[in-house]
């Protein structure tokens, strides 16, 4: 079975690294555990590290967030020079949160939130984070309510948001049905066959 | 001298173990997967081995007996098996040792823990066979003791027996030694928690003291905001010796604090940097990085490098086993050093070095924090977190 290695700038990037893998790429599998890097500012200096990697043990997928800024810009200033065909970095537009969102029937069943309040093009929502973490507040789901938000500051994440909601992407998150609505998904699953037509 | 390789049988949760060991060894492994039972083995021979108040029946008391040793999944077999193979590059030719030793209950009467096994090999020459042989036959109390520990019959292989009780142990315990007074514990030969590292330092002839000391206070004026100064004095009245460390402050000369008042992570600093200028033997450090902040963990590896870099002036070479949990720890650690993996499992843990394709991983840019603590994660932890 071949295998890729996913890197994530956080444990939700991880997660949805995962399951793009699952969803793109049938009879592959995940190398080991995602590298979580914990931020984007240490993400960018280990590129060249997995360049290495991807040139000479196995394809490695990067999921970082744009976080506001061009992704032409980002790549062009943070792509490694040793940068390799088996290297795919794939920025979610505006945020990892964007593609969570563009699953509104996981998002509905699996968090218990009102489907109507979705958006319906989540690329072009601005502040995506800000967006599911509002819906998070009304969720039916008390633990979700209560630990994936804080409790004093309800526009700010809570300890168990990473925890819940990377179990949510592995338990209810569908990339087909999410790609419908993000063309930044859909870009990055159609890059990832790609890179899987590629080593076939 | 250095360990090359370990082999062990029903020790501790370990049903079988059969591992190279490098001259520098991190262990890792979740929790309660028997990294510290790991270590122990170490520790054990050093009682044996050791001439004053050791011995292999103290070094069993000291674990609740034989059968708190053994591995709870030895089923039919139900003998308990180290065996090591050394090599001392110290001389102008390098030798080759093996030692092995065998546990097993007498079965009958008083069930007595005897010698089943005793073999010491200098290269590949047997010098010690034990129990085949008529005086063991003769008389089956001398089973209860190893030709380890007894002078008289370790003669020709003094060198091991040396080796085995010269192995440190660490594992500072902050509390302890600031709170010795009223917990009152006794302090275990050897020292293993830190209880007694100010008479430790007493101890030490007082030029290599300074010595040992101003480094620690080099590292110390970097690593720990406003300390400016270490000093070791002895108290007029009580005649304990303290470690004092002066802190910056508005008052001009700042202030005096000693040990019982410096922060666990100074204290543990100090432990650390004083066991590795120890003599020579094998260093144990238990999880090097607790108390202390993620900038000065990331420095362990280089601390750890730059004494087994000495190594090689040194008569007596420092062999160093870690374990820890740290990320940071093992970012920095370069290539050259050997990782085991504990993995718990129904049949007891195992203990594996990188595989094929982990070592291809780290060789091509990825770390072994990256490749190899991942796999040391509880997998229930990352479903649902710890519920209470």
């Amino acid at each position: 079975m071949k295998r890729i290695l996913v890197v994530g700038e956080d444990a939700l990037c991880c997660a949805l690294g995962e399951q793009l893998v699952l969803a793109a790429l049938p009879g592959w599998a995940v190398a080991g555990q995602p590298i979580d890097t914990k931020g984007v500012t240490k993400l960018i200096p280990a590129l060249p590290r997995y360049a290495e990697q991807a040139r000479f043990v196995q394809p490695v997928l990067c999921i970082a967030d744009t976080d506001g800024h061009c992704v032409k810009e980002w790549l062009h200033r943070n792509s490694p020079a040793n940068g390799h065909q088996n290297l795919l970095i794939r920025l979610a537009v505006t945020e990892a949160e964007s593609w969570l969102l563009a699953d509104q029937e996981g998002l509905a069943h699996g968090l218990q939130v009102e489907k109507r309040r979705l958006p319906r093009a989540p690329d072009d929502v601005l502040d995506a984070k800000g967006a599911l973490l509002q819906l998070l507040t009304k969720s039916k789901l008390r633990y979700i309510r209560d630990e994936a938000v804080s409790p004093t500051d309800r526009t700010r994440q809570g300890p168990g948001y990473n925890l819940h909601l990377s179990n949510f992407v592995r338990a209810f998150w569908n990339a087909e049905r999410a790609r419908e609505s993000s063309p930044s998904l859909a870009r990055a699953f159609k890059n990832l066959q790609k890179l899987g037509d590629g080593n076939a | 001298m250095q360990i090359t390789r370990l082999k062990l049988k029903n020790w501790r949760n370990f049903r079988e173990a059969d591992i190279p060991l490098a001259v520098r060894t991190h262990v890792l492994g979740a929790n309660a997967s028997g990294k510290s039972n790991f270590l122990d083995v170490f520790r054990f021979l050093r009682t044996v081995a050791q001439t004053d108040g050791g011995g292999v029946q103290k070094a069993l008391k000291d674990r609740g007996g034989l059968t708190k040793l053994r591995s709870l999944h030895a089923r039919r077999d139900p003998e308990v098996l180290i065996e090591l193979e050394l090599m001392d590059d110290s001389g102008p030719v390098v030798t080759r040792w093996r030692y092995v030793l065998g546990l097993k209950s007498e079965g009958k009467g008083q069930q007595r823990v005897l010698v089943s096994e005793e073999r010491v090999e200098r290269n590949g020459k047997l010098l010690l066979d034990r129990p085949h042989n008529q005086k063991d036959k003769e008389d089956p109390e001398r089973l209860t003791q190893t030709h380890l520990e007894q002078i008289g019959s370790n003669l020709e292989f003094r060198a091991l027996a040396d080796f085995f009780a010269s192995t440190t142990y660490l594992h500072l315990v902050p509390q302890l030694l600031k709170h010795g007074d009223e917990i009152g514990a006794r302090i275990p030969e050897s020292d293993p928690f830190g209880q007694g590292l100010m008479q430790r330092i007493a101890q030490t002839p007082k030029k290599t003291r300074d010595a040992r000391l101003k480094r620690i206070q080099k590292a110390l004026e970097n690593a720990v905001p406003l300390f400016s100064e270490l000093r070791f004095e002895q108290d007029p009245i009580s005649g304990l010796w303290h470690l004092e460390a002066n802190f910056t402050h508005w008052r001009v000369h700042g202030s005096w604090q000693r040990e019982n008042q410096l922060s666990d992570g100074t204290l543990r600093l100090i432990g650390l940097l004083w066991a590795l200028q120890e003599a020579g033997g094998l260093l144990l450090l238990e999880e090097p990085e607790q108390s202390l902040n993620d900038a000065i963990v990331a420095h362990i590896p280089l601390l750890i490098d730059r004494v087994l870099r000495d190594r090689k002036r040194r008569t007596s070479s420092r062999q160093v086993i870690i374990s820890t949990h740290s990320e940071i720890l093992l970012q920095n650690v370069d290539g050259g050093s050997q990782s085991l993996i504990i993995e718990p499992g129904e049949n007891g843990s195992t203990v594996r070095e990188p595989n094929e394709s982990e070592l291809e991983q780290i060789q091509h840019g990825l770390t072994p924090a990256e490749v190899l603590l991942p796999k040391t994660r509880p997998q229930g932890v990352q479903q649902m977190g710890l519920w209470v």
